[in-house]
């Protein structure tokens, strides 16, 4: 008999999740919708976060200060790749792009394997995290809870910039239409970049916050790369709206599948896209920020 | 000169007499090879065929109707396990048995998939063939007594003819390069025929072929069904081949694999596919054994592949026969 | 009978109305032109006829035959022809190519797979013809994207005629072309046979005197007239309509 307080701890974990494949997410649908690339080398920047934080935790003996200093790094990382390999690609075809982000992907893990080497690693929660929360019966880890409320916090401001502010609406114009944006006379090199470090920060962000949870592996980044891959086309492509409660789906189902019907959750996931896909070809929801 | 282009001919295009002949070349080399060659060569050229015949079959739908596909292991795995299927299970490893039930199993798969998946365009059908083709995937993977499961069906043998015929690794390689040819000059008869033609327009401007009265659909699920077959002959040689079919011959990182062949050879051309096919398994297996970093290497070439050869190795070889066309002066 | 006949035919985009009970009818080999200020509806109007988008409410028939909501393709196969505002070519393709596909598509050959396209030499006598017409003969082995402008129009013209159609839709047949240019692709018009029907959307008064008698003014979605130029031309209604949007109508 599966109980209540069972149902819920894993309906917990299930959203913390979520809203770690939202952060991913949220940052590879913003540089589909806005440069029109299909960046396979989004679950890389995620995996990087976390290697570098486990890292960095150890020379800096500060969670939080790693936590920053990873975003940094990986973001200056996202730089670099937009400068010098990204930029001539735009309007390029899709083709040649998925060539040069999977490359990429391959160099950063094969990379990583080289530098850190195969075996699973983990990040070690800060004591002002560790232990448990009973809720209703449910025992939850109180970094879960933490994680969930930076999720939340993270999705709101997100919101907050994209719809109400001037920047935000500049991005959303961009995703809209480019050639406008353009010919309004906006700096479209530098919103391109600025879109692209984000959502590489975005990435090591869910990557660092995820280590503890997920741990910490070559492969991790096209597992991940994946599920955002599926969040994103689910939702409807430049859509944040979609995502956001596509990722919590997701999140959920895959929580309760491992736990319940660990050979159905892969099928679940690929059953939920194929029929979604099959009923909505665009997507679940229209194009929110197009 | 454009206009000393003969009507109907591609203007601009590589020039289709030295595509045939360098195919016919190679064609030659490869069947005079083994006279030569060691062992081991003989399986490593037998497994590229093999892999060349299944990007050759993404390459026609990638390069004419310009569907990109990511479920395309689905159509050579599915192949694979229905002729390992009635090998080990039916106990029947006559080639045309095996070949044809490949065959039939992927046209039928492809035509399910194409049906279910042709609404979608652009990144949407990308990712509904990836989750059709997983759907597939886990079925093999869960359906145990049949696949084998995890472990894969093994003791898959050579196949026979009518049991006064058996194949050895030296007539197999021999079967495979006749399908490889096969394959090849099929589906360039089917390129340069009034179908062809409409898949072509349908990857130029489909909202134009619709308004000119062709119901796309039918073209590119045909387009696609024979795409998919082809792949799943392939996928019968791979069962034959290795002896063996596990899960990983029907999951995505296979579908990637053979549109990253597509690509560096040179999506808009045949040749190019296959070409790519060489080059892509050298980076990844046959470099493996020289380096631990063989993965590096590979995403550095294909890197360079974006930046240096526009077009792919068919868009290098293009652009080399151009400039010396250009020297010699015609 | 009427060659092409609408009755009420309706269309929103959410809260716009962006064609609001159209009625009209051609009779066969009738030359009409369709004319309106920017944004009036007119290449909505013709994506409502050629299938590509499908009205909320109304009838279409083509021929007295009811075609409403009929997929392109099919209007196409109905004896429907369209050329398109922005040119919509086959880029890559040569010129001869792009009219063989077009004369190809109502030749019954199209699943025919294992022979190669020029043994098929009824297609290629087709595709010369048509190519005389819109003046392309020349510039048979040229890829389109080769073309000058103005050739690509003609060639956007070739594919429409080469399906062989009852009924053409013309959207701006003349649209970003020179004076030359525009005088050709008139000549080029006034000699097509005199059975197919036209129906042009032009902004150029002259283009639409030299080739219609018969001009239909569109207004916010709404047909506001429909009779001789001359007649038109004098309406209250449509010079209201053209008043500070262009001068197309007074100028002419």
């Amino acid at each position: 008999m599966i109980s209540f307080e069972a149902l819920l701890t894993h309906l917990l974990n299930g959203l913390a999740y979520g809203l770690l494949l939202f952060l991913l997410a949220a940052g590879l649908s913003l540089i589909f919708g806005m440069m029109d690339v299909i960046n396979l080398s989004h679950g890389s920047f995620f995996m990087i976060g976390g290697f570098i934080g486990i890292g960095l935790v150890g020379v800096l003996e500060s969670f939080w200060l790693a936590l920053l200093a990873t975003v940094l790094i990986v973001a200056l990382l996202g730089l670099v790749v937009e400068v010098a390999l990204l930029r001539p690609l735009y309007y390029r075809s899709h083709l040649d792009q998925i060539l040069l982000t999977f490359g990429l992907a391959l160099i950063l893990e094969d990379g990583a394997e080289w530098i850190w080497g195969t075996r699973i690693q983990s990040l070690r929660v800060p004591e002002a995290l560790t232990g448990s929360v009973e809720i209703f019966g449910a025992v939850v880890p109180v970094y879960r809870l933490a994680v969930l409320a930076a999720g939340v916090l993270l999705g709101a401001a997100l919101w907050y910039v994209l719809e109400r502010t001037r920047l935000g609406s500049i991005i959303r114009a961009g995703v809209a239409d480019r050639e406008m944006t353009a010919a309004l006379g906006f700096n479209i090199p530098v919103i391109f970049a600025g879109v692209f470090v984000f959502g590489v920060a975005l990435a090591a962000f869910a990557g660092f916050m995820a280590a503890p949870i997920l741990g910490v592996y070559p492969g991790l980044d096209f597992q991940v790369l994946i599920l955002a891959l599926i969040i994103v086309v689910i939702g409807g492509l430049g859509s944040l709206t979609g995502a956001f409660w596509v990722s919590l789906l997701i999140g959920v189902t895959q929580s309760f599948g491992q736990a319940y019907f660990p050979a159905a959750a892969a099928f679940i996931l690929y059953l939920i896209m194929a029929a979604v896909l099959l009923l909505r070809p665009e997507g679940l929801f229209k194009r929110r920020y197009a | 000169m454009v206009e000393a282009t003969k009507p109907g001919e591609k203007a601009g295009r590589f020039p289709v007499r030295a595509g045939t002949l360098a195919v016919l070349g190679a064609l030659g080399a490869l069947a005079v090879y083994p006279f030569f060659g060691t062992t081991y060569m003989i399986g490593v050229l037998t497994e590229i065929m093999i892999l060349a015949i299944f990007a050759l079959s993404l390459g026609f739908l990638m390069g004419y109707p310009k569907l990109i596909s990511l479920g395309h292991a689905a159509f050579f795995g599915g192949g694979a396990y229905a002729a390992g299927i009635v090998a080990v299970r039916l106990e029947a490893a006559n080639l045309f048995l095996t070949l044809v039930c490949a065959l039939v199993f992927a046209t039928l798969l492809a035509v399910l998939i194409g049906v279910l998946s042709l609404r979608n365009t652009g990144i949407y059908f990308l990712m509904i063939t990836l989750a059709l083709a997983q759907l597939v995937y886990v079925v093999a993977e869960q359906w145990t007594w049949l696949t084998g499961g995890t472990d894969g069906l093994v003791g898959i043998p050579y196949p026979e003819l009518f049991g006064f015929f058996s194949f050895d690794r030296f007539s197999f390689y021999y079967l495979v390069l006749l399908l490889a040819g096969g394959a090849y000059f099929l589906l360039r008869l089917v390129t340069r025929s009034p179908f062809g033609h409409v898949l072509l327009g349908i990857g130029s401007n489909e909202r134009r072929m619709r308004a000119i009265g062709y119901g796309t659909r039918v073209y590119k699920l045909a387009a696609f069904v024979l795409s998919g077959a082809v792949a799943g002959v392939a996928g019968a040689l791979w069962a034959h081949y290795n002896g063996i079919v596990a899960p990983v011959d029907v999951n995505w990182p296979l579908s990637a694999t053979a549109l990253i062949m597509v690509i560096v050879g040179g999506a808009g051309t045949l040749v190019g596919p296959m070409l790519g096919a060489a080059v892509v398994w050298f980076l990844d297996t046959g470099l493996s054994s020289y380096t631990e970093r063989s993965t590096m290497i590979m995403g550095a070439v294909f890197i360079l592949f974006v930046f240096f050869a526009r077009g792919g190795i068919a868009g290098i070889a293009r652009s080399l026969w151009e400039r010396f066309y250009a020297r010699t002066g015609t | 009978m009427p060659a092409l006949e609408l009755e009420s035919v309706c269309k929103r985009f959410g809260a716009l109305s962006a064609i609001d009970g159209v009625s009209f009818a051609v009779e066969p080999g009738e030359r009409v032109a369709l004319v309106g200020p920017n944004g009036a509806g007119k290449t909505t109007l013709f994506n409502l006829i050629s299938g590509e988008l499908p009205p909320d409410s109304g009838t279409v028939r083509l021929g007295g035959r009811d075609v409403t909501r009929h997929t392109p393709e099919k209007m196409a196969r109905e004896g429907l022809g369209r050329t398109f505002q922005r040119n919509s070519l086959f880029m890559e393709s040569t010129v001869y190519e792009n009219v063989r596909l077009a004369v190809q598509a109502r030749a019954g050959v199209s699943f025919q797979m294992l022979r190669p396209i020029t043994a098929y030499s009824r297609l290629g006598e087709e595709t010369e013809r048509v190519l005389e017409l819109v003046r392309l003969s020349g510039r048979a082995g040229v890829r389109a994207s080769e073309l000058s402008y103005g050739e690509q129009r003609q060639l956007e013209l070739g594919i429409a005629l080469a399906t062989g159609p009852r009924v053409l839709l013309l959207d701006e047949p003349t649209a970003g072309m020179s004076a030359q240019e525009t005088g050709e692709m008139v000549a080029m018009l006034k000699e097509l046979p005199g059975e197919i029907t036209l129906l042009i959307v032009e902004h150029d008064m002259d283009v639409v005197g030299a080739l219609a008698r018969r001009i239909l003014v569109l207004n916010f979605g709404r047909l506001i007239a429909d009779g001789p130029l001359e007649e038109v031309r004098r309406n209250e209604e449509v010079l209201a309509a053209y008043l500070g949007v262009g001068e197309e109508v007074r100028d002419a």
